[in-house]
């Protein structure tokens, strides 16, 4: 069993080079890239896309395996809704209040989403302990508080909330400094490495709770961690890219298809597969605007609708056939 | 190794009804213990509180003599299983993959997992996903990862919450046989049972509860005695050749 899903993560990595390579081609022009300075800005984007959608796609992993619900992704915990409320709090205040103004658009949206992990932490616990159930409903509400806030920013800044808007929409960005993306990296394979050396209790975690219990899971412990590793990968992706829907969902349900339910092989191929999926909706954005009757000749589609186009539905299918928990 | 249960009491809210209510018992090494009594005894909480799963608001459950709450949860797991009366799974694991979930706390063994897969008589299903099993597999599945869990362990204890209760009267006679071999190899067997019959037959002593109270304990010869039934169940039973049975309009209303 375990050679043969090894063998399906390397047809996934051959997935991901394919992906990488087409993402290499395509932009403000088809084919290979004859400047450097062009070169150099899709291997920015093309790292940043790997980064982005492995740190989703792990979280995602974590996140499904902890709340014990199929249907819960990285946004579910009100990270993306705190990140862009952070960002929108900069942007209505920074101008105003010198407190503020020194915070930039990154380390607002890093700490708009720790301050929604740190509320739904706080708030999931009973006696101690982080209840599943009580973590997917918090997340849901804080969500929704802080959707609510972020309409009243924009109601506020008026013409002026173009930029936020632009930013909630989610976007790879050619520019992000290789700093951030070093960091975005460094990430994923923490977050990866964490995830493999936990992924025998994640397994076992599918029991009952108190059959995990019983076979000897600390369930405490590893609901804190995973929550807590879940969290700061959402974050440093949404650090990178701004919030970007549904790579965090799809992926683990497509890895679990291809690799099957076991942990260890489940994250390596959900963050492969998460990888592939952003740099194809990335590769897709890039392209669009070069068929002909394309309404998008004057700028880039943001990744982040069309992920959100293609995973709503996708998320519908799921629920209407699973209604929960899936293969 | 024996588990001994000193005036313990619990309740699942605080101040709330106690479930348990000052319960002392102590299950023998080598002997298969039956937990008997009405819904809403306290049948399933003792269970959970001998297994270490739950920590009684007062006195003590212990392992031999080690606190089973206060255990490390790996070190517990190796020397007590428990058998739960819904099994549940969330993944698409297969029969295998779960029964290999017994061996989380201990080394990996393919010869634990055949063995325990062979005892409940599911090596043909191995490979099917363990959520398209019936109710009554699905109960095997979770004794056979209970028996990879102590596996090479001559001096552990199951503890298994209505372990019979969806099985044919094939498997359940299949289960009682697993149970009693696991005893004669000196493990500690406790099992909650709703079927007095088999209570009767399989379990060498009972704990009799009501309302969370320890009634009666001893042989089972001792405990059934038609008084103590028709005061706990409220039912009058016949023990013709040695079947219990409720007597036609015997209950006690």
């Amino acid at each position: 069993m375990r050679s043969r899903s090894g063998g399906r993560i390397a047809a996934l990595a051959v997935l991901l080079v394919a992906c990488m390579l087409l993402r290499f081609l395509v932009g403000y022009r088809i084919g290979w890239p004859m400047d450097a300075t062009v070169r150099a800005l899709r291997l920015a984007s093309i790292a940043a896309a790997i980064g982005v959608g492995a740190n989703l796609a792990i979280s995602g992993v974590m996140l499904q395996s902890l709340l014990r619900n199929a249907l819960a992704s990285p946004y579910i915990l009100g990270l993306a809704a705190g990140a862009a409320l952070g960002v929108g709090a900069v942007q209505l205040l920074g101008p105003r209040l010198d407190a503020v103004a020194w915070l930039t658009q990154p380390v607002a949206a890093a700490a708009g989403s720790l301050l929604a992990l740190l509320l739904v932490y706080r708030l999931s616990l009973r006696r101690g302990f982080i209840d599943p159930m009580t973590m997917l409903l918090v997340g849901v509400m804080i969500s929704v508080i802080a959707s609510a806030l972020l309409m009243l920013i924009q109601f506020l800044m008026g013409p002026n909330a173009d930029q936020l808007l632009r930013w909630m929409m989610g976007r790879i960005a050619p520019e992000t400094p290789w700093s951030i993306l070093a960091v975005c990296g460094l990430a994923a394979a923490a977050g990866l490495a964490l995830g493999l050396r936990w992924s025998a209790a994640l397994d076992a975690a599918a029991l009952s709770d108190d059959e995990a219990a019983s076979v000897g899971v600390n369930l405490p412990a590893l609901r804190l961690s995973m929550f807590a590793i879940a969290g700061v990968l959402t974050a440093v992706a949404v650090l990178v890219a701004g919030p970007i829907g549904f790579v965090g969902l799809i992926a683990p349900h497509a890895a679990r298809l291809v690799i099957g339910p076991a942990h260890s092989g489940l994250l390596v191929g959900a963050a492969v597969l998460g990888a592939s999926l952003l740099l194809a909706a990335d590769s897709a954005v890039q392209i669009l605007p070069h068929i002909p009757w394309s309404p998008l000749q004057r700028g880039l589609l943001p990744v982040g609708i069309l992920t959100s186009a293609i995973g709503g539905p996708v998320f519908i299918c799921l629920l209407r056939r699973h209604g929960g928990w899936s293969s | 190794m024996t588990v001994s249960l000193n005036q313990v009491c619990y309740a699942y809210a605080p101040r709330g009804r106690p479930v348990i209510n000052d319960l002392s018992a102590v299950a023998q090494t080598g002997r298969i213990t039956g937990v008997i009594g009405p819904n809403a005894a306290g049948k399933s909480t003792l269970l959970r509180l001998m297994a270490g799963l739950l920590a009684p608001d007062r006195g003590s459950v212990l392992l031999g003599d080690a606190e089973a709450h206060a255990m490390d949860s790996k070190t517990r797991a190796q020397r007590l299983a428990y058998v739960p009366q819904r099994p549940r799974v969330d993944a698409s694991f297969t029969t295998a993959e779960v029964v290999r979930l017994g061996r989380y706390a201990g080394r990996r063994r393919d010869d634990a997992i055949n063995q325990a897969l062979a005892e409940c008589e599911l090596e043909e299903d191995r490979n099917r996903i363990f959520t398209t099993l019936s109710v009554g597999e699905q109960q095997r599945v979770a004794l056979a990862r209970a028996l990879a869990q102590v596996y090479g362990r001559d001096d552990a204890i199951l503890l298994l919450d209505e372990p019979t209760s969806a099985l044919d009267p094939r498997h359940v006679q299949r289960t009682a046989e697993i149970l009693r071999r696991s005893a004669q190899q000196g493990r500690v067997i406790v099992a909650a049972l709703h079927d007095l019959v088999l209570a009767r037959r399989l379990c060498d002593d009972l704990w009799v509860l009501d309302s969370g109270r320890l009634v009666s304990s001893g042989p089972a010869a001792q405990v059934f005695e038609p008084a103590l039934l028709l005061r706990v169940y409220g039912v009058r039973f016949s023990s013709a050749e040695g079947v219990l049975l409720p007597m036609e309009g015997g209950t006690d209303a």
